[in-house]
């Protein structure tokens, strides 16, 4: 069967002219992995070249990957039962203590920065464990989203720093009494980077790294022998690397580079739905927004139904066919509908003249002043779907001035809440839920909520939802509080979602890609036709 | 006032002067280059003038626009039964229409940078030779700096610190064009301030800022009306070069660089027109203008006019 393959391969590499090595597969990011230090940063492109290398005990589709299952002893208890057999890639097994010296990594802080868990683990009270294939999570009050978060736990073999022999005591400072964490160059040059996951770390430079494939590896081993991942951030250029025959495949291909694979033999791309949803930031502050000024002085983003006809006035199904070429897909809440855990909710309707009477109704017949403000350099088609947003937003009498910036400059102005209304795309990798309470719950900073409510949202009814859903421990149960609280929202409207994106990826036509929705890229989707 | 100076300074009675017009006619006459690229001037500049009452469609007016009129190739007729005779781009707006609004913006743009621009270089040039000291010491050196820099680098760092907007395109056009004019005005102020009218002048007790502007500015002005044209046409590139950047002019009235700009994702899936008709148009108007401005190059120097 390899062999086929093989053949196969080099078939197909002499017949594109140039695509030497059939069994490496060689990818092109769209920006450059941070690290090979897997704690301090995320993003999809660090996530998805460190999936390569690391495995959490939670996979990224939320079942067990380094475990084999979990049982709550109590609201406060979580045992999770480790899998066994596993083996690092310096030859060590696999055992809960380094589950505990993964989690004080997570907490210890370098240089003072903070980790990707950091507030995360917050909850955390102790990490236990229990003889080599169990461990306990122990938590201050309920905390059922920890499954969730482990997946961002990368497992380290406690082997390689300067580890005590014996049991690690876990504490919050991330101490535990290790004398030495390795370094960010210890990691680079490969000392430390020692995970469980199918390939092996052979060298790392920002703009290229390189891979192997760890034949030990527990579950299925890889077909590809070895993965390169060079970041490229010039689409232009991504894309001219891929049709010089540089790279196998490409990720964020624009969508004109889609049409431009027209009629192209050689070349394919596959798209897959992904978990963001770009929506419309609206400031319902009853004080009045930047930007927003009526003739009569009121405020009228602060009033439901002017926003409801922002949103009736919006053709997504225009903008989904027409900017995106069908590589998108029209919203009708805060997050993708075919996420798990999104409820069922009916389109978004649009209809141009009732969007002029709800106007009218709410008191502005003859409209009012909008600054819209979108970056320019942040998402794939931003400015078009700015100006088509604008465009709609005009028919039905309100007069927009669209303000693009780059995106630097776009950040400070969101941050100071210098913006009434603004384009903006968000996904949260731990679901619906997550994403809208930082997004429009009331801002609780104990609680960690509504640390990103730039819509200067309050509703009873919706964080009474996003609170009861914060400790349910019962799945079905607390997908039901999310979507009281999603409906709520939908209610209001502090926000208009628009599209949701899709991931694109351009590659060689003998390739098949199985995108995944989190937007990573990873050498586990691409496999020979 | 006129003093007695001024009246032989300025009249020459012998001879009797050639109309305005006979004059402009025989520098472009036996040149049919040069005739077409000033009728090419002209009509651009009609166009520009005109285009509200002759465009299609108003391509700045946001609710005229429709995305689902969009990448429409030319010769296709919009939903509201407008003819595009150059096709649309991606939110719908007629290229022939943007083409025309976006001539209105480059010629306008360019034209004021470069007239403001020129006069500022100009003043400080005549200032720098009739003070000399510390005065043109610093005029002088501060051109020299200026110089030093790329213009279109300076020009990019003050929209950075300024943000975009037409003004502010006009602002970092100005602060590009002054220089060069000041250089050039000083340098032929400085030999005409060595003649013997200006001796006269000085004689006869006039003021600095008189001898500057009665006698030093028309004696010295010449070299610089010949290179204003020149100026025009690169400061047309350079508001292209900083919208195609995305520095420039705002994306909802997209001046001819930001119309190619937002072509040029199309240009490899073959939806050629959003590009490749505002870059035409750019190249024959810069064209035209750099034909007429050498034109004027040639005739206004003695050794090649004596050829004439």
């Amino acid at each position: 069967m390899k062999k086929t393959f093989t053949t196969l391969a080099a078939v197909a590499a002499v017949a594109l002219g140039g695509a030497a090595q059939a069994d490496v597969l060689r990818m092109a990011y769209s920006s450059a992995p941070r690290s090979v230090d897997p704690y301090p940063f995320g993003g999809a492109t660090t996530a998805g070249y460190k999936e390569h290398i690391y495995e959490a005990l939670v996979g990224h589709d939320d079942q067990p990957l380094l475990s084999t299952g979990w049982t709550w002893n109590s609201p406060t208890s979580l045992t999770v039962q480790l899998r066994e057999g596993v083996k690092f890639h310096n030859g060590e097994p696999f055992t809960a203590r380094d589950v505990v010296y993964s989690a004080c990594r997570m907490m210890f802080k370098i240089d003072d920065k903070r980790n990707l868990l950091t507030s995360s683990m917050g909850p955390l009270t102790d990490v236990v464990a229990e003889g080599d294939h169990a461990v306990r999570f122990e938590t201050k009050n309920p905390y059922p989203l920890w499954i969730q978060k482990m997946k961002f736990l990368s497992i380290l073999s406690a082997s390689g720093g300067s580890v005590p022999d014996g049991p690690i005591t876990y504490d919050a400072t991330g101490d535990c009494g290790i004398t030495a964490y390795p370094t960010r160059d210890d990691f680079e040059n490969g000392d430390a980077a020692v995970g469980t996951g199918p390939f092996k770390h052979v060298s790392f430079a920002k703009e290229f790294a390189v891979m192997e494939r760890n034949d030990d590896y527990w579950g299925e081993a890889s077909k590809w022998e070895g993965v390169e991942i060079s970041s490229v951030s010039n689409s232009g250029a991504r894309f001219a690397g891929l049709l010089a025959g540089d790279y196998d495949l490409i990720e964020n291909p624009t969508s004109e580079d889609i049409t431009a694979l027209d009629g192209n033999d050689d070349f394919d791309f596959s798209s897959k739905p992904a978990w963001r949803t770009m929506f419309v930031v609206l400031d319902v502050n009853a004080e009045g927004a930047p930007g927003v000024s009526a003739a009569d002085g009121s405020a009228p983003l602060a009033n439901a139904k002017v926003r409801h006809a922002m949103s009736l006035a919006i053709n997504r199904d225009a903008i989904t066919d027409r900017l995106f070429g069908g590589n998108a897909a029209p919203a009708n809440q805060y997050s993708p509908s075919y996420r798990a855990g999104a409820p069922e909710m009916p389109a978004l309707e649009y209809d141009a003249d009732k969007a002029k009477a709800l106007l009218a109704e709410a008191g502005y017949p003859d409209g009012f002043t909008l600054q819209f403000n979108a970056p320019s350099d942040r998402y794939p088609n931003g400015t078009r779907v700015a100006q088509a947003l604008a465009q709609y937003w005009s028919r039905i009498g309100i007069t927009v001035e669209l303000n693009t910036q780059p995106w630097s400059v776009f950040a400070k102005a969101r941050k100071a809440r210098e913006m009434g209304a603004f384009f903006y795309g968000w996904g949260h990798p731990q679901g619906p839920a997550q994403m809208i309470s930082f997004a429009f719950a009331t801002r609780d900073k104990d609680l960690g909520l509504g640390s990103s409510n730039y819509s200067n949202y309050s509703s009873e009814a919706f964080d009474a939802a996003i609170k009861a859903w914060a400790v349910e421990t019962d799945a079905a149960k607390a997908d039901e509080h999310v979507g009281n609280a999603m409906r709520a929202a939908m209610a209001d409207m502090p926000g208009i979602p628009v599209y949701y994106t899709h991931s694109l990826w351009a590659h060689r036509a003998d390739l098949t890609v199985d995108g995944r929705q989190d937007e990573r890229t990873s050498a586990f989707m691409v496999s020979y036709k | 006032m006129e003093t007695a100076v001024e009246q032989t300074m300025t009249s020459r009675p012998d001879k009797p002067e050639p109309t305005k017009w006979k004059r402009a006619k025989k520098v472009f006459k036996g040149h049919p280059m040069a005739i077409a690229g000033l009728i090419g001037v002209t009509l651009f500049i009609l166009t520009a003038i005109f285009a509200p009452l002759i465009a299609p469609q108003n391509p700045y007016d946001l609710a005229k626009l429709d995305i689902l009129d969009g990448l429409l190739p030319p010769g296709s007729r919009l939903y509201d039964g407008t003819y595009s005779v150059m096709g649309t781009d991606a939110l719908g707006r007629d290229i022939l229409s943007g083409v025309m609004y976006g001539l209105r913006i480059s010629l306008f743009v360019a034209f004021t940078a470069v007239l403001v621009g020129s006069s500022i270089g100009v003043l400080l040039g005549l200032l720098a030779a009739l003070r000399g000291g510390w005065v043109e010491t610093i005029i002088m050196r501060a051109v020299d700096l200026k110089i030093s820099f790329p213009g279109i680098l300076l020009a990019l760092m003050l929209l950075a610190i300024f943000g975009t907007g037409v003004d502010k395109v006009i602002y970092a056009l100005i602060i590009g064009a002054w220089a060069s004019k000041a250089r050039l005005v000083r340098a032929v102020a400085l030999s005409e301030m060595k003649k013997e009218y200006i001796d006269a002048a000085r004689l006869a007790g006039l003021s600095d800022f008189r001898i500057m502007t009665r006698f030093l500015l028309p004696n010295s002005i010449s070299p610089v009306l010949v290179v204003l044209p020149m100026s025009i046409s690169g400061a047309i590139g350079a508001e292209a070069t900083l919208s195609f950047l995305g520095v420039g002019v705002p994306i909802t009235e997209p001046s001819l660089g930001l119309l190619i700009a937002n072509g040029n994702d199309y240009l490899l899936s073959g939806k050629w027109w959003i590009s490749i008709f505002p870059g035409l148009v750019l190249v024959a108007m810069v064209l035209c203008i750099n034909v007429v401005s050498d034109r004027l190059r040639d005739h206004s120097n003695p050794y090649l006019r004596a050829k004439d």
